[in-house]
């Protein structure tokens, strides 16, 4: 029986303890107690490698390199620009001193001309003169002529005068002879013959004595007349000479004043030339200016937390074909997110609308500045 | 002379239209960033036990702030900087690309990730991240912070937390869950047969408070997150609720009631003094403070039917604040002062609105969801979580500030409520 309780023993401990056992763990499942909660978890411990700020250095420093070679580039064409505007202010010099090698050569020409006119002007004074010299002579001559003529007639008349003296002699020594053939008789007839006689030779003289006189007064009358005729051609070429200086200076005064106009012809011409070759390039630049700035908007998608009075300022450069070689920050909002979306919205935009005409580009787009700001910011 | 007048003026006129150009932007696009997340290499032979470039993706993509791109859409998987053909990304619209790689050295994980610029052809940066393998997944929001708070200048709020409660239907377990702000690796905090109702977390974002009716009438609790360790701090005679601590941390405005008719009052927590600030015989009730210490927002129905009205703790001076529609309640002021959220009704059905505090419009952010309730706003404003009924359930969705992008969040639980967004830890 104490071998039989013994043997119970054993398997009621176990039973016991496996009864206990069971009991323990439904005592530890049983109640609805609440979950374990689990701490938060620990925060992740985050290794930075290469931060923001070695890129954007990096990035910094490719824009400073880019700026560098702009500023070169840009020296550079500024000196372009420098030399063109050197040569073009050289042309206007060389066009000035051609414009006023031809105006002395106008002048010369003037000059050259007057002179010629000056010395046909004295030849054909020269040629009055001679003219008027010979005319004179002429009537000399003529007078002298006359005077001779009149001194032979004269001479003639002498002669005739002496052949009447000697047919008086003649007929004296006849009547004489007459008379002393027929003296009584004769006497009354001689002495009516003489009376005669002397009537006729004082006719005769009188007549003469007119003659002369009528000579002198020709040559008289000849005198004034060509005294008079000088005075009036010297007159003449007088008036004529004025008449000339004054047309001659007119000519001056109408060609300078044609020049004049002419001048500010060109000049007006030029100016409208230059105003409408600005016109068109004005719009042309307004023209690219919207269509940049169309592109652009488009393309720029800013982040949020951004206000109005944010701002960005870029320069940017391009190719002729709009290409867009570099974006450079000129001016910071300071929200880097802000400024990258400039960069980026520019960047995307490429290739940019660009003017056709490379002068308006030249001028304006190669390089040139946005200044972007969020006026529309909402978010 | 005259000649040479002119030409200095015609230099002079040149030099001055070669003044360089200037060409002003203002009007930009409010939309979201393209940006693909290349799945990350990871060599080991067992699968990881996260996906880590999933969560990435994820958590950028709900953001509103993005737009992800699906990895079969993409060409080619680059994991290095140099691997990377920036064209392709172009063409397929991308602004921005992620890649990375991940290792394990024995004792943990690390990724390695570079963030490229599509357009300006770069890398913008190259960051490392450590963790264990219960880790992966913080790694990848923190992944996503870093991404975010880069590329749209404010910080990113996917490592934060959640809290909300959850009921059976039958009313009788009340849960208080703690998880993350995407809703997952939910853990219990508390749980009670008796409601649990308002909860709010400190600014430091080591405790919550709550109002528990354990003790048999409204009591409110704070309770340490590390620790799970709780206290009543306030249990006086009628019904107190809604807590809601200050920015700094100094004070506790709360509801109390006496006789039906609650008032907003104030706690202070060093010196357990409390007061007055309004009283009113109308609802006074669910306040919330603005950034400033100073001033307070909260529901009244002094004009009738519940509407938001701000409320100066030093002269109680009371505005009202919304006056479209005939329902505004339970206000959320968003940390940069901006917008304020609030649960609005216009006809039919309550909704969750933004309204600009600068120009006063509203508007409306969900409208495919039923009676919305409880928004909280992410402590960097760009994100509403809200509570809401579906299929006669209710659920956790959240939207971003702008509307655009909706998702629901994963419970596992029952009906869902009160949520409550962390502030950045």
């Amino acid at each position: 029986m104490v071998n039989d309780t013994s043997s119970y023993r054993l398997p009621l401990v176990l039973a016991v303890s496996l009864h206990l056992f069971v009991v323990a763990l439904f005592l530890i499942e049983w109640p609805d107690s609440p979950r374990e909660i689990a701490p938060p978890p620990q925060h992740v411990t985050a290794q930075i490698v290469k931060s923001e700020n070695t890129v954007t250095e990096q990035r910094n420093q490719a824009s400073r390199k880019k700026a560098e070679e702009d500023r070169r580039r840009k020296a550079e064409q500024e000196k372009k620009v420098a030399e063109q505007k050197a040569a073009e202010q050289k042309a206007i010099e060389q066009k000035v001193a051609d414009q006023k090698a031809a105006e002395q050569k106008v002048a010369e020409q003037k000059a050259a001309e007057q002179k010629v006119a000056e010395q046909k002007a004295a030849e054909q004074k020269a040629a009055e003169q001679k003219a008027a010299e010979q005319k004179v002579a002429d009537q000399k001559a003529a007078e002298q002529k006359k005077a001779e003529e009149a001194k032979k007639l004269a001479d003639q008349k002498a002669a005739e005068q002496k052949k009447a003296e000697e047919a008086k002699k003649l007929a004296d020594q006849k009547a004489a002879e007459q008379k002393k053939a027929e003296e009584a008789k004769k006497l009354a007839d001689q002495k009516a013959a003489e009376q005669k006689k002397a009537e006729e030779a004082k006719k005769l003289a009188d007549q003469k004595a007119a003659e002369q006189k009528k000579a002198e007064e020709a040559k008289k009358a000849a005198e004034q007349k060509k005294a008079e005729e000088a005075k009036k051609a010297a007159e003449q070429k007088k008036a004529e000479e004025a008449k000339k200086a004054k047309q001659r200076e007119k000519e001056e005064q109408q060609l300078m004043e044609q020049m004049a106009i002419e001048q500010a012809a060109r000049e007006v011409a030029d100016r409208e030339q230059a105003e409408q070759r600005a016109k068109l390039a004005a719009e042309a630049q307004a023209d690219a200016i919207s269509q940049i700035r169309a592109a652009v908007e488009d393309n720029w998608m800013y982040p949020p937390n951004v206000n109005p009075q944010q701002r960005v300022v870029v320069r940017i450069n391009t190719v002729p074909t709009g290409q867009v070689m570099s974006v450079t920050i000129v001016q910071g909002s300071g929200n880097p997110a802000l400024d990258r979306s400039v960069e980026q919205a520019v960047m995307k935009a490429s290739p940019l609308p660009m003017p056709d005409d490379p002068r308006v580009y030249e001028q304006s787009f190669r390089t040139f500045t946005m200044e972007f700001r969020p006026e529309n910011a909402t978010w | 002379m005259v000649m040479r007048l002119m030409l200095s003026l015609l230099v002079l006129l040149s030099a001055a239209v070669h003044a360089e150009l200037t060409i002003q932007v203002t009007q930009g696009k409010q939309s979201a960033i393209p940006i693909g997340i290349v799945p990350f290499e990871w060599d080991g032979l067992q699968p990881l036990p996260e996906d880590v470039r999933g969560i990435v993706n994820d958590d950028l993509g709900r953001s509103g702030y993005f737009r992800t791109l699906a990895a079969e859409n993409m060409i080619g998987r680059p994991y290095a900087p140099e691997q990377v053909v920036f064209g392709d990304w172009k063409n397929l619209r991308q602004d921005f690309v992620v890649i990375g790689k991940i290792t394990y050295d024995g004792s943990g994980y690390a990724v390695d990730f570079h963030v490229m610029d599509v357009h300006q052809k770069v890398e913008l940066f190259h960051h490392r991240v450590r963790g264990t393998a219960s880790q992966l997944r913080d790694m990848a929001h923190y992944i996503s912070d870093f991404v975010f708070s880069k590329l749209t200048g404010i910080p990113g709020v996917f490592s934060t937390k959640i809290v909300y409660v959850t009921t059976n239907r039958e009313r009788n377990r009340f849960n208080l869950n703690y998880a993350d702000a995407d809703g997952a690796r939910e853990q219990l905090i508390f749980t009670s047969t008796q409601p649990i109702i308002s909860p709010a977390w400190s600014p430091d974002g080591k405790r919550i408070a709550y109002v528990s009716f354990e003790s048999g009438r409204t009591a409110i609790y704070f309770q340490e997150l590390a620790t799970g360790k709780r206290q009543m701090v306030l249990n006086m005679k009628g019904s107190n609720s809604a807590p809601a601590f200050s920015p700094d941390g100094q004070r506790l405005a709360f509801v109390h009631s006496e006789g039906g008719n609650p008032d907003i009052f104030v706690l202070d927590l060093a010196s357990g003094n409390v007061s007055r600030l309004t009283d009113h015989y109308a609802i006074d009730t669910e306040p919330q403070w603005m950034k400033d210490n100073r001033t307070i927002v909260f529901t009244s129905s002094r004009a009738g039917g519940p509407q938001v009205y701000s409320l100066d703790t030093i002269t109680r001076e009371v505005k009202r604040m919304t006056f479209q529609g005939n329902y505004n309640a339970r206000p959320r002021v968003t940390d940069d002062g901006r917008k304020l959220i609030y649960v609005h009704r216009e006809d039919e059905g309550f909704h969750i609105a933004s309204q600009d505090l600068a120009t006063g419009a509203v508007n409306i952010l969900t409208m495919d969801t039923q009676l919305d309730e409880s928004p909280s706003v992410a402590p960097n404003g760009s994100m509403v979580i809200y509570a809401a009924t579906e299929a006669d359930r209710s659920i956790l969705a959240a939207v971003s500030v702008d509307g655009d992008v909706k998702f629901r969040l994963p419970s596992k639980y029952g009906d869902v409520r009160e949520p409550a967004w962390s502030p950045i830890f």
